[in-house]
């Protein structure tokens, strides 16, 4: 246990604070639509030219279904999300599938253990049409995706699933930034309570300087012992500041979590946003939010420039 | 936006304070009820003989001989409850009207209320009028010749001389006060008349038989008397059973207690239970036993009508706000609600300053109120099992794979048929009989919605998440359920509504709380600390 001082002494943002302070004031609530669905998130990304992976296609009905055989047909792999999905539910990663023209001899090879035959892949979407996954059971739509590829760089150190980088966003500055690797006890899953390692990053140069899992330090990742974490350099790195700041000026959402993936050919991908960033980041930099935050609202009135606010971030979180 | 803020909080802390010090100083009006020290409960109980069914008993309530009056306390309610057990049964060892035969079957329990109560206003005495008229209580049957010749003689002996009823009665009252000695085991009139000794009764039977002698309809009655502290630590009782007469003088009814020398007056410390001792005595013929139980009642007993009165009297402003003005079914609900919104401050209390996360908002006060609803034992075994069935329902319904409407209606259906297993199960067990509550839709309402927000949490949180929230949100209302049981602020807050505000400048207070919570004491703990110099597998 920690006593109230210290934790104050060492800036760390808690819970009340998140909100009184930074979500009430700066988020407006009749933006929260287009970071909780999908397809608007990725409907506002296109517009604003901000990578993003690439939508394939939108279900909204059951009778949309019908013709899906056809339509999926030349392709082989993609992912399906439901666009109001919360923490990764109801995320179906398609590898690979062995069309057929007939219906019935159509498998589908997902993450799971058993191939899907196509009614089962069906059944899967209609599911998600109703309402299964998303926050608080309301009708929902099928978003499908391009799958992305894991950059080289988490080859060696991440198990499974897709590791991200994590950037809060407070009025156009970067605060802070962690990459969420996915380990065999998380299941493949970014979330640090599920028992993902988070690891924070020094965002001038883009290193890793520290890890944590299941809130206590390490030095490597569990199911990687053979690599040391600290040092290592996020790809893309100033592309990934950019883009994060990019975002915080797309819409009334000022506190802001930026999800980003990294893709070998196409760089920094913006996977989705958060309207209401958790506070793990902390404990993955072992640095406190209030700090930072608090300086922002200073600066925020003299830098008005993206590039001169992340020169400022780089240089000052 | 800030100062509105503020000046609002300040309004609702502080408005409440000033008018309960503005009713309690000015006013003079009693805020928390008093403890009324001179008002008892009496718990009547009785076996009733070859009673055939359960039905019958309620009738038989009516037949109880219930005091219409008293000196001192009159009869404010009787409430029956049927089959209860009793678990103490308290009087003196001698008295001849309480047997123990503690069987269970048809034992009726009488819960009798009583209040103060003037001997001598109008309103008592129009009734007594009435009584006088009884040739009953001027007969001298039941006496044989012998005694009736002796009591004669004895009768001129005393009132010679004498011309008016009350003077008779009087120097009738003071031979028995004073000449005639206590003597337990000598229980008859004849040994009063010729030992001058005998018990209470065969005191009061003679003093009776001497008023009747002389043209003065009497009657002999009983009652309780409650025993002052020095009284109680000598007898090792709180109260002790006692005789007296009723004679009826000069147009009115006067109490005479031989062995206290009450003469006309009795204080409040004496009960009545029966005016007439013969009826009594008629009724316990058909009954295997009758117990006597009194204890001091809680609350207030001025009823709401005396409540709004007395209110009125003193404020017609307050008077207005008062919830004694509505019917007792409303009141009730009332006295049920009023307390939910200091369940929220609790709520928010362990939200935002602890930390423990719940389902939904409301959720747990949702749950408090169902356990008051049922009873805690059988509403907290009930969700148990919902929250079991919950956990266990993804392994088997995922698999049907089913849409998710009709498989949340699935869950309820079960949740219903586990409702009506349990409530039987209570029933036979007699949990539900016990607590005296009843069961309704109420409940049902709330469970349907816990188990569409469990479910919901559990597809999004997973399982872990879901039972930590699950145990927190049992920990709020089982807190909750606690706090709005408190019988004394529930009445507290039921006559001062207006204290309500302060669970509104309290919930502002928390929601402008920006501090740490307290498990992110524990969350950062290691926050700070230098890095691991172990390196681990």
């Amino acid at each position: 246990m920690i006593s109230y001082k210290n934790l104050k002494n060492q800036s760390v943002l808690g819970n009340n604070s998140r909100l009184r302070n930074y979500i009430l004031p700066h988020n407006k609530r009749k933006a929260y639509p287009l970071v909780d669905d999908k397809i608007k998130t990725s409907e506002l990304l296109t517009s604003k030219n901000i990578p993003h992976p690439k939508t394939i296609g939108i279900i909204s009905y059951i009778s949309d279904m019908k013709t899906l055989h056809k339509k999926l047909e030349t392709l082989r792999t993609f992912v399906i999300k439901p666009a109001r999905g919360a923490t990764g539910n109801g995320i179906l990663i398609v590898h690979d599938v062995r069309w057929s023209p007939n219906k019935k001899e159509t498998y589908i090879v997902t993450t799971r253990k058993e191939d899907m035959r196509f009614d089962e892949f069906i059944y899967y979407l209609s599911m998600i049409l109703s309402g299964a996954f998303s926050l608080s059971g309301h009708k929902d739509r099928v978003l499908i995706q391009e799958k992305l590829s894991i950059h080289p760089f988490f080859d060696p150190i991440s198990y499974k699933g897709i590791p991200d980088v994590r950037v809060i966003v407070f009025k156009g500055f970067p605060v802070m930034a962690m990459v969420r690797l996915p380990t065999e006890s998380s299941g493949g899953r970014g979330n640090l309570h599920q028992g993902a390692l988070g690891c924070g990053i020094d965002l001038k140069t883009g290193k890793i300087n520290h890890a944590v899992l299941d809130n206590n330090h390490v030095l490597r990742h569990p199911d990687y012992p053979e690599v040391e974490l600290t040092g290592l350099v996020i790809p893309h790195w100033d592309e990934v500041l950019k883009v994060s700041s990019m975002c915080s000026e797309l819409m009334d959402i000022q506190y802001l979590g930026v999800d980003i993936v990294l893709d070998p050919d196409l760089g920094p991908l913006v996977l989705e946003m958060n309207a209401r960033p958790g506070l793990s980041i902390q404990l993955a930099n072992q640095k406190g939010l209030a700090k930072p935050l608090e300086d922002v609202l200073v600066q925020c009135q003299k830098i008005t420039n993206i590039d001169e606010k992340i020169n400022y971030s780089k240089d000052n979180f | 936006m800030r100062y509105i803020k503020y000046t609002i909080m300040s309004v609702c802390l502080l408005l409440p304070v000033f008018t309960l010090y503005y009713k309690a100083n000015v006013l003079d009006l009693s805020l928390i009820p008093v403890k009324a020290s001179n008002v008892w409960n009496i718990e009547l109980s009785t076996k009733t003989k070859n009673i055939q069914n359960r039905n019958a008993v309620k009738d038989m309530a009516m037949a109880l001989p219930v005091p219409k009056s008293s000196s001192s306390q009159v009869i404010n309610e009787l409430k029956v409850i049927h089959n209860s057990v009793l678990t103490e049964m308290v009087s003196e060892p001698y008295d001849p009207f309480v047997l123990f035969q503690p069987e269970e079957e048809a034992l009726v329990k009488f819960e009798v209320t009583t209040r103060n109560f003037n001997y001598f206003t109008a309103e008592n005495f129009d009734k007594s009028a009435k009584d006088e008229g009884d040739p009953k209580y001027l007969s001298l049957t039941g006496i044989d010749e012998n005694t009736f010749e002796k009591l004669k003689q004895l009768s001129d002996a005393i009132v010679y001389d004498t011309d008016t009823n009350l003077a008779k009665l009087k120097k009738i009252f003071f031979y028995i006060a004073d000449e005639v000695v206590l003597q337990p085991s000598d229980n008859d009139i004849i040994d009063v008349i010729e030992l001058s000794s005998g018990d209470h009764l065969a005191q009061a039977h003679t003093l009776s038989a001497l008023a009747r002698l002389n043209g003065i309809p009497s009657r002999v009655g009983f009652g309780v008397k409650i025993l002052n502290s020095d009284e109680q630590k000598e007898f090792e009782t709180k109260f002790r059973r006692f005789f007296f007469v009723e004679s009826f003088v000069d147009g009115k009814w006067l109490p005479l207690v031989p062995d206290e020398r009450l003469f006309g007056v009795v204080d409040a410390k004496h009960i009545l239970i029966s005016e007439d001792s013969d009826a009594y005595a008629a009724f316990l013929d058909e009954r295997d036993f009758v117990s006597i139980k009194v204890r001091p009642v809680q609350f207030d007993p001025m009823t709401s009508k005396e409540q709004l009165k007395h209110l009125g009297d003193v404020s017609p402003v307050w008077s207005l706000f008062s919830l004694h003005r509505f019917s007792l079914p409303i009141q009730a609900i009332f006295l049920g609600i009023v307390l939910i919104p200091f369940g929220t401050v609790f709520l928010s209390l362990f939200r935002v300053v602890i930390g423990i996360e719940t389902f939904g908002i409301f959720m747990p006060i949702l749950l408090t109120l169902f356990f008051l609803e049922t009873s805690f034992v059988f509403g907290f075994s009930f969700l148990f099992l919902v929250v079991l069935l919950g956990f266990s329902q993804r392994a088997l319904l995922d698999r049907f794979h089913l849409l998710a409407v009709p498989r949340l209606s699935i869950l309820l259906g079960i949740v219903i048929l586990l409702y009506i297993i349990l409530a039987v199960f209570a029933d036979s067990m007699g949990l539900l009989a016990v607590s005296g509550k009843t069961l309704n839709y109420f409940p049902i309402v709330i469970i349907t919605i816990f188990i569409e927000r469990f479910s919901i949490y559990f597809i999004e949180e997973g399982a872990v998440n879901t039972l930590k929230t699950t145990v927190g949100t049992f920990v709020v209302s089982t807190a909750c359920y606690y706090l709005l049981s408190y019988k004394w602020l529930k009445v507290f807050l039921f006559n001062n509504p207006e204290v309500l505000l302060l669970a509104i400048g309290l919930n502002l207070a928390l929601g402008s709380y920006k501090g740490y919570r307290l498990l992110e004491l524990f969350r950062f703990k290691d926050f700070g600390k230098s890095l691991p110099s172990k390196v681990e597998k």
